[in-house]
């Protein structure tokens, strides 16, 4: 989402009060997704029950504004979910943003994928793997354009 | 408790004293209770200390910050509450830190009773009313948002600063950078005020998120202060973008010399850049 879509007011408030925002304890799937580039990423902790549904989730970052944002709409959108749904969710999100500026891109693509890599290390662990948390880079830089105008 | 859990509950009572020193708008009072806040500050770094002695490494992780309030008084109340449970994590010793953080801590109570003894001290709390209005100013919608972004992006970075600093000052030999490090978190102190007394004025005031732990607890100080150096750059360019931006004569040139300051603390960075490279 651009600066100025943050500005609204939802937007601010999840600025001011971003939702589902640190890390779960008793976590039982970690993803990360990173910008390669620059080292910026947002963590995903999932908490999820045996109906495979998201009991709990959070997220941090390494950031901008925009990637706390969407990070916390994003998160109070799949919370209580099952993870196919979430996926499907998540996947939806990258195709949307496809079309976004780069600089837009980046940030969504950073939580969408941390997302889909805690997927990934949830069955890796289901399936007995000794793996504390999967990663997935992105492949657009969050670049801020100036605003011409 | 145990010392880094004491720790958690010390970082997460500094933040709320700060914080609700920042959502005041009687400027008497602010400037007291932000003392007792910085007096806060060197109580966690103290007790941080005390653990890097003994090699344990700790984190600032914090839960929920309860500061907000509609008044003064609740205000008050409700940090009179904290401290007096604070109080009550203290190891029952003769430890001198311990003893001193318990003295500080019966006169900052003292002290909060006082302004609850007077009516005039209670006023209506504007810091999260969302107004978006610098008083003062006449912005129109670009400098307005210009203005708010710059405002949470760079409190959450000064903050993150005090706590980067602080993080590796107690894990330095070195006597020139730990006169680096404080230095540098002093200068975050002043900026993170400037910066969330606007965000208060403007009914914008939050907590900034929590710190990943990767952020300062990290193996490459040299990475870490070339990195430093480039954010450094990124925020001066966004002063003098913002200064641009805004176009009003008081606060073009408050943030020109926020934007000279960073100069300041480039030359501190490259200085400790120069010292570590010295040692290789």
């Amino acid at each position: 989402m651009s600066d100025r879509e943050a500005l609204k007011d939802e937007y601010l408030d999840h600025m001011m009060n971003p939702r589902n925002y640190g890390v779960v304890k008793d976590e039982n799937a970690k993803g990360i997704g990173i910008n390669p580039n620059n080292n910026e990423l947002v963590e995903i902790y999932l908490k999820v029950d045996k109906d495979k549904k998201i009991q709990d989730i959070k997220f941090q970052a390494i950031g901008c504004m925009s990637t706390i944002v969407t990070g916390s709409i994003f998160t109070d959108i799949i919370k209580g979910e099952s993870l196919d749904e979430a996926s499907d969710v998540a996947e939806e999100f990258l195709e949307k943003v496809k079309f976004a500026p780069e600089e837009e891109r980046a940030c969504s693509e950073m939580v969408a994928k941390s997302f889909l890599a805690s997927v990934i290390n949830f069955s890796n662990r289901e399936d007995g793997k000794d793996e504390k948390e999967y990663s997935l880079a992105i492949s657009t830089d969050c670049v801020v354009v100036e605003d011409e105008n | 408790m145990k010392t880094r859990d004491i720790l958690q509950k010390k970082h997460e009572l500094w933040l709320s004293i700060l914080f609700g020193a920042f959502s005041i708008q009687n400027e008497k009072l602010f400037d007291e209770i932000y003392d007792f806040a910085m007096i806060e500050y060197r109580h966690l770094s103290w007790i941080g200390s005390s653990l890097a002695e003994i090699g344990e490494e700790f984190d600032f992780d914090k839960d929920n910050i309860d500061f907000q309030a509609d008044n003064n008084f609740e205000l008050f109340e409700k940090l009179i509450k904290q401290i007096e449970q604070m109080n009550s994590f203290y190891p029952q010793n003769n430890d001198k830190m311990y003893q001193r953080f318990i003295s500080d801590e019966i006169y900052f109570i003292q002290k909060l009773r006082e302004y609850l003894s007077d009516e005039s001290n209670n006023e209506e709390i504007k810091a999260f009313n969302k107004s978006r209005v610098l008083e003062g100013y006449e912005l129109n919608q670009k400098q307005s948002d210009s203005l708010i972004l710059f405002l949470f992006e760079e409190a959450y970075k000064e903050y993150e600063l005090i706590l980067v600093y602080t993080y590796s000052n107690l894990f330095t030999d070195s006597k020139l950078l730990s006169s680096v490090f404080v230095d540098l978190i002093y200068e975050s102190h002043f900026h993170l005020k400037s910066f969330a007394r606007m965000m208060s004025k403007m009914g914008l005031l939050a907590v900034p998120r929590t710190i990943v732990q990767r952020v300062y607890q990290f193996d490459d100080l040299e990475q870490f202060l070339i990195d430093g150096i480039k954010e450094e750059e990124m925020a001066k360019e966004g002063c003098l973008a913002l200064a641009k931006a805004v176009d009003h004569p008081s606060l073009s040139n408050f943030f020109n010399f926020i934007n000279f300051q960073e100069n300041y603390h480039i030359a501190l960075m490259e200085k400790a850049l120069a010292h570590i490279r010295s040692k290789k």
